[in-house]
């Protein structure tokens, strides 16, 4: 099962990113064997609904699991459309994150965020 | 030197011109567009014109609160809006990856549409290779119309959410297009700013008036309308609004532009005051009907 966590680097000891739809890459670690992989998204670069980009660009790469700091309303959409949960972290590294989220202590976001605006 | 003056012509003076159409537009917002359009308007009608208002500040219309006017008949104005066909769709993801603004999102298994993203422009459709997607529709605003005797106001409302005030604009346009020849005049009251919907309501005028203030705040966005209407070739004049007799801020900046300043309207505290209580300002008090029966003369004049 592939989870993804939004970063500011390219380890597991990176800063982990709040924003979902902006971040500029995910760390994509595999559950099972956790080998990590890199996710660029570029979607910092969209004028317009980076959050919609980005899932998408998740939900290809085969990610079950999105681990962020919020979600804006259209990309929670298209999540829930595609049965893929996402958590909430607020702070700390990548690995903080997932290990946070493997002990089951991360809050999963049911309601999307307010939608923003560039 | 002054490389940048345009030398700007007044058109459509031929035997065959259209009624003036007149738009009153500002970059900064608060100078007092909609009290000079409404002002114009009912200067217009006191002198017994025939004219037309268009309130085409679809994010924030208010000029009916100046006019006191019964009830309007409501015209839906809708927009594209992609329909996939499921039992034709591939899920290939073209239209997706085409569209910009990110209105459709190709999932495993659907194409999910975003109608607050779409900007209706119909690529998705053109583009599909199967030919699964037609074109559907949103309502993406209303126009509210009022008829009186020797008049006509138009105004547009967006929804809230909606991103599309350039295509309620021209819809807008249209609908006043077809009336305005039966008028003598038609007056635009265009949303602040210089982006696209400012644009869209400037577009088509025979004339511009530009509302500023004499401060830097004023300065500066008169100066940005300016540059963003340049291309249009239009003939432009300014008024500066809340003067207090020191306009060199504003007068210099017209000159070398060559952009004549029409009229000064003073600061005056019993405006702000009819404001306050939905009063255009040519109500403000005696004092104002002159100074707009003379803008009236001036804008039913060559320019």
């Amino acid at each position: 099962m592939l989870i993804a966590v939004s970063a500011r680097g390219d380890t597991m000891d990176s800063a982990m990113d709040p924003r979902l739809g902006r971040a500029e890459r995910f760390i994509l670690i595999d559950g099972d064997t956790e080998k990590i992989s890199i996710l660029e998204t570029g979607a910092v670069q969209a004028t317009h609904g980076a959050g919609i980009q980005t899932a998408q660009m998740l939900l290809k790469a085969g990610v079950k699991v999105v681990i962020s700091g919020d979600c804006g309303p259209k990309a929670f959409q298209v999540f829930q459309a595609a049965n893929v949960p996402v958590y909430s972290a607020t702070s700390g590294t990548v690995w903080d994150a997932f290990s946070a989220w493997r002990r089951n202590e991360l809050p999963v976001i049911g309601q999307p965020g307010a939608a923003k605006h560039v | 030197m002054n490389s940048d003056v345009d030398i700007i012509r007044p058109r459509g003076w031929s035997a065959t011109r259209q009624p003036p159409w007149i738009a009153v537009a500002s970059g900064k917002g608060g100078t007092g567009k909609t009290s000079v359009a409404v002002s114009l308007f009912q200067a217009a009608r006191r002198a017994g014109r025939r004219v037309q208002l268009v309130d085409a500040d679809v994010e924030g219309p208010n000029s009916h609160h100046f006019l006191g006017l019964g009830e309007p008949e409501t015209i839906p104005v809708e927009a594209m809006l992609p329909r996939v066909d499921p039992a034709r769709c591939t899920l290939c993801g073209e239209c997706a990856s085409f569209c910009i603004y990110q209105a459709l999102a190709v999932l495993g298994d659907r194409v999910m549409v975003f109608p607050d993203m779409c900007h209706g422009c119909e690529g998705c459709r053109v583009l599909c290779p199967v030919q699964a997607i037609e074109n559907g529709s949103q309502e993406i605003g209303r126009i509210m119309h009022w008829r009186g005797d020797g008049f006509e106001v138009w105004q547009g409302r967006l929804h809230v959410g909606q991103v599309l005030s350039p295509t309620l604009i021209r819809e807008l346009h249209n609908r006043a297009r077809e009336a305005a020849p039966g008028y003598d005049l038609t007056i635009v009251d265009s949303p602040p700013g210089t982006s696209c919907p400012m644009m869209a309501a400037v577009r088509g005028a025979s004339r511009l008036l530009l509302v500023t203030e004499p401060t830097a705040f004023g300065l500066h966005d008169l100066d940005l309308a300016m540059a963003a209407v340049r291309r249009m070739k239009l003939p432009v004049e300014v008024i500066i609004n809340r003067s207090i007799g020191e306009d060199a801020l504003i007068d210099d900046l017209c000159r070398s532009r060559a952009i004549p300043v029409i009229a000064r309207f003073a600061e005056d505290r019993s405006v702000a005051i009819a404001y306050a209580e939905g009063r255009p300002m040519i109500d403000a008090g005696a004092e104002w009907a002159g100074p707009y029966d003379e803008l009236r003369r001036h804008m039913e004049g060559p320019c």
